[in-house]
């Protein structure tokens, strides 16, 4: 009996964990077992090792469909090349973001060695697990997958997964004609449906990612790409950063889709020569498809779309395109009073800066190359990477880089000194040779972030409320009335022994601005959270969770104690624009387009529109001018 | 030959040469005025705690200790135990916050029962928040709306009229003869008005400074309506060793008001254990104050009592009504203490909360 296990990432559309549930018991009758998973993480990467095992003891024949690390995580390659062998055929589905990039420099480096290497592209683009980072970039490799004659290997785009996951599935794997026929997901698998999807889903990118900030000349830009083979395209995305990935994805003409399969020929060539075997394209050994919505998201579709945005004609914006992105970036409006605030405290720390760096700094932006923006925090900052990933911000003139501070060379965070808890002095050491080699010129802060998620997540006791001075609220009967300054108080003890005492860190060791984000606010459907309870899955199984108008207050009043603390600090607060809220009842939630397969993080899209407001709130393109 | 007197047969305790020729003047077991037995504790006794700020050590011992200290207005469990107690929680036996005078015991349960209801209601800060009349440090932003302020002191209520039916013994520390009260209905303030919170004006409000009479009439009129509902309830009576912040008197050197007032709430104590055979006086002030201390049980502040004090007042607390508490030992109060010890010792510190202390705050 098969096995079908869906483990998504942080990426991932957000109609995918909903596609793989509504296929989940349909598979079930046709005598699959599914096993839908949850985000990536050291705990999905085990339960997916444990579903091998037992579809290895039972002689099961296999199908894996997941996406990036959750999948090609050392642990797991192990276990599908330890149970590939006699007759067993296992069909491995892996979603990447870019599987163009990942085959043409991590498999067939891998291929041409021989041996695991690196995939460190595949790694970049997918994007999960940042905390075992260094350890998979190291050892991950799907060689042992694609040497192996029992494996069938699917590489498709994440976006792919979405829309054709089902028609994939059925079509391929169980010889059905599609999802369609048997009536499996009536609203999403069907061909107008998807296209609609995808339509809204580059009108979102357009507008807050894509077209952040120049919409028109970014269509122009998307335009403009020749006619060129494959391997020179993506050679031309490396080189042009204005162009995301993720548009070689979405606008690859039909006419280049010929050339997948050259490559993929190629590829598959490179691995056979190393194995002395020949090229096993015909039995499937690399499958490489791209996104089927190509057709309604062609160049042309996606340069009408963006002057509709621009409010131009696609003539108008052809012959503007010289003029994009930067002069439109420096004038992004900046907000007065977060401008001013900073400004006071640049000029001051860019000359600290200079004087402490002075003669040590290698890697300082040249005159033409755009202000350097650093990522630092824990989990939450991985949508910005996302964002970035996607190619937004590309078009500001910015360079982004983030670093986690999870990671390896930052444990531990903390200490108890003193009789209270404080960051480490190793880390303060670590935080300050970052910022020395990465000379930001401004740092973007969201550290922990989920700590208040101790009180708001699953029930602790009692059912309680909690009411704010401005609320005319009326105490629900039965349930318990703490008082607001306590839940303050609980609250920002939390903070303070958290993600205010990375702030101070930073700040200290910081010698350009640094703007402070705020965790994303909570999921408010509560089947998202019970469908990806990561690391509250035992607490919720147990507990059940807060209802949701108590998780938004909670979310609400850690935003408010970090904001107040930082007031009086140099760190500015960033406020999170209302375009990644979902309003209900007067509470706020994240946009349910913005969540990512987990039940506190937050996407790509999510990551695009802090970028906007940070664009916004401060201006970042006059930051290395001070 | 020496001629028999009412003292020739007296034990060595009633002298004081005795008393103190031991050399070992803090020795617990030496120092050790308490001589009439009193109520037994186990651990299982439902105890109930209230009083001035320096109750608070008797009921955080007797927890520690592993004694039945009921709680009947604990915090919500998603408060952690450091913030609930900045809250007022977990201090006494519902959250009360310090009762100061035998008047304010018998209203707080004259409001609990719905028998007295105080003209001033709530007060509000210059932010807006609400404060408590009666209770004005437990929150010390103020309750941020009606709603907030009213549901909890109605579950307030509920607790006080609660641990005071299931206690079998009250533990109560008379702290202070001097209040501030109403003039319209007499309602007593553990605070002045405008200490921490609302306005002090003296049209509205006034000085009184009880007395001995008064002090024993309030706690005997409390005494009775809690027995109302608890016939067989036991009372420990202490007085608190730590002087008045202040005196409101202008004619009176804080010094004598303290002597004044600590010598009426002594007195009291005495005819109220005199009179009721359930009543037993335990004289932690005694074994602070007396000479035999040699003042060593006072902070630098010479207000503050140390946590050798208190430990001794605990120790000797422990022989006479609860045997069952593991009684440090002579090596154990000698043995050197740690930074953890030390540590664990300075937050104790820190944790009393005495309001008492926010009139030379506010004076200043």
């Amino acid at each position: 009996m098969p096995v079908i296990f869906s483990s998504s990432a942080y990426a991932m559309p957000p109609d995918f964990a909903d596609i793989c549930t509504a296929a989940a018991p349909v598979l079930a009758d046709a005598g699959w077992h599914v096993h839908i998973g949850g985000a990536a993480d050291t705990a999905d990467v085990a339960a997916l090792s444990a579903a091998l095992q037992q579809a290895h003891s039972h002689s099961q024949d296999l199908l894996v469909i997941g996406t990036g690390s959750s999948v090609i995580a050392p642990d797991v390659i192990s276990d599908l090349s330890a149970m590939c062998g006699g007759d067993r055929q296992l069909d491995v589905v892996i979603g990447v973001a870019d599987p163009l990039k990942s085959l043409c420099h991590g498999w067939s480096v891998g291929a041409d060695l021989g041996e695991s290497a690196p995939l460190e592209r595949v790694a970049q683009d997918t994007f999960e697990c940042p905390k075992a980072w260094r350890d998979f970039t190291q050892r991950a490799s799907l060689a042992p997958l694609l040497r192996n004659p029992q494996v069938r290997l699917h590489a498709v785009p994440l976006a792919e997964l979405s829309v054709n996951l089902l028609d994939f599935l059925f079509q391929n794997m169980l010889g059905l004609d599609s999802a369609v026929t048997l009536g499996l997901s009536e609203h999403r698998t069907d061909t107008a449906t998807a296209r609609s999807d995808a339509q809204r889903l580059i009108s979102v990118m357009l507008q807050r990612d894509g077209g952040l900030m120049n919409a028109a000349a970014r269509a122009v830009q998307i335009a403009n790409i020749p006619e060129c083979e494959l391997r020179e395209l993506i050679e031309s995305i490396d080189e042009d950063a204005t162009i995301a990935r993720r548009d070689l994805v979405l606008k690859l003409p039909e006419a280049m889709q010929a050339d997948l399969n050259v490559l993929a020929t190629e590829m598959a060539g490179h691995w056979t020569h190393a194995t002395g075997s020949p090229p096993r394209l015909s039995q499937g050994s690399i499958r490489l498809r791209t996104h089927d919505i190509d057709a309604v998201l062609s160049v042309g579709s996606i340069a009408d779309r963006a002057a509709d945005i621009a409010g131009l004609s696609r003539a108008d914006t052809v012959s503007q395109a010289p003029q994009h992105s930067q002069a439109d970036v420096k004038t992004a409006s900046p907000r007065a009073d977060v401008a001013s605030k900073v400004s006071q405290t640049r000029v001051r720390r860019k000359a600290d800066a200079q004087r402490r760096t002075s003669g040590a700094k290698t890697d300082t932006p040249s005159g033409d190359a755009g202000p350097k923006l650093l990522g630092l925090g824990h989990s939450h900052i991985g949508a910005l990477d996302l964002a970035w990933k996607a190619g937004v911000g590309a078009a500001s003139g910015v360079t982004y880089r983030s670093t986690h501070l999870n990671a390896q060379g930052f444990q531990p965070n903390f200490i108890q000194g003193k009789g209270r808890r404080q960051v480490a002095p190793e880390f303060r050491n670590a935080l300050a040779d970052l910022l020395t080699s990465e000379a930001p010129d401004l740092i973007v802060a969201l550290p922990m972030g989920n700590e208040y998620n101790a009180v708001a997540m699953v029930p602790v006791g009692p059912p309680f409320e909690f009411f704010s001075s401005v609320e005319a609220a009326t105490p629900t009967p039965g349930v318990w009335q703490v008082s607001y300054a306590m839940m303050r108080a609980q609250i920002t003890a939390l903070a303070k022994r958290n993600a205010l005492l990375v702030l101070a860190a930073i700040e200290e060791v910081a010698n350009c601005p640094v703007l402070a984000l705020p965790p994303p606010p909570p999921v408010r459907d509560e089947g998202h959270i019970r469908a990806h309870p990561g690391r509250f899955a035992k607490a919720v199984a147990q507990s059940g969770l807060n209802p949701p108008d108590l998780r938004a207050r909670l979310w609400q009043l850690y935003a408010d104690v970090l904001a107040d603390a930082l007031a009086t600090t140099q760190t500015v607060f960033v406020t999170l624009p209302d375009a990644v809220f979902e309003l209900h009842d007067g509470q706020r939630y994240l946009a349910p387009t913005m969540r990512s397969d987990d039940p506190t993080h937050a996407n790509a899209i999510y990551g695009a529109a802090i970028f906007q407001a940070i664009v916004e709130q401060w201006p970042v393109s006059q930051a290395s001018a001070a | 030959m020496s001629h028999p007197h009412p003292y020739t047969d007296l034990p060595d305790h009633c002298f004081w040469s005795r008393v103190h020729g031991t050399g070992q003047p803090l020795d617990p077991v030496i120092a050790d005025p308490s001589l009439r037995p009193g109520p037994q504790l186990v651990r299982s006794t439902r105890i109930v705690t209230a009083g001035s700020c320096f109750a608070q050590h008797i009921a955080r011992h007797l927890r520690q200790a592993g004694f039945a200290v009921l709680d009947g207005e604990p915090a919500h469990p998603v408060i952690s135990p450091d913030i609930a107690a900045r809250f007022g929680y977990g201090v006494f036996s519902a959250r009360y916050g310090n009762v100061y005078t035998a008047r304010q015991m018998k209203q707080l349960i004259q409001r609990a029962t719905g028998e007295f209801t105080p003209q001033d209601d709530c007060w509000s800060n210059a932010d807006g928040a609400l404060i408590d009349p009666f209770r004005p440090t437990i929150e010390p932003d103020g309750f941020s709306c009606a709603a907030d302020f009213h549901a909890d002191r109605t579950r307030h209520f509920a607790a006080v009229r609660s641990v005071l039916e299931q206690a079998e013994v009250l533990i109560f520390t008379l702290g202070l003869t001097e209040a501030w009260r109403a003039r319209a209905d007499g309602a007593v303030y553990p605070l002045a008005p405008g200490v921490a919170g609302g306005t002090f004006d003296r049209d509205v409000h006034e000085f009184v400074n009880f007395s001995v009479e008064e002090t024993v009439a309030d706690f005997t009129d409390f005494l009775a309506l809690a027995r109302r509902n608890n016939p067989d309830l036991s009372l420990i009576l202490t007085v608190s060793p730590v002087p008045l912040a202040a005196t409101a008197r202008a004619d009176a050197h804080v010094v004598s008001a303290t002597s004044y007032s600590k010598a009426v709430l002594r007195v009291a104590a005495e005819q109220l254990a005199q009179a009721d055979p359930a009543i037993s006086y335990f004289p932690s002030y005694e074994i602070i104050t007396s000479a035999q201390s040699r003042g060593r049980y006072f902070g630098d502040d010479l207000r503050a009592v140390e946590r050798a004090g208190v430990r001794h007042v605990m120790d000797v607390f422990a022989r006479h009504h609860a045997p069952d508490a593991a009684a440090p030992t002579r090596a154990q109060t000698s043995k050197p203490v740690g930074p953890a010890h030390q540590r664990r010792r300075l937050q104790q510190a820190l944790d009393t909360i005495c309001d008492e202390q926010r009139l030379d705050e506010v004076a200043t």
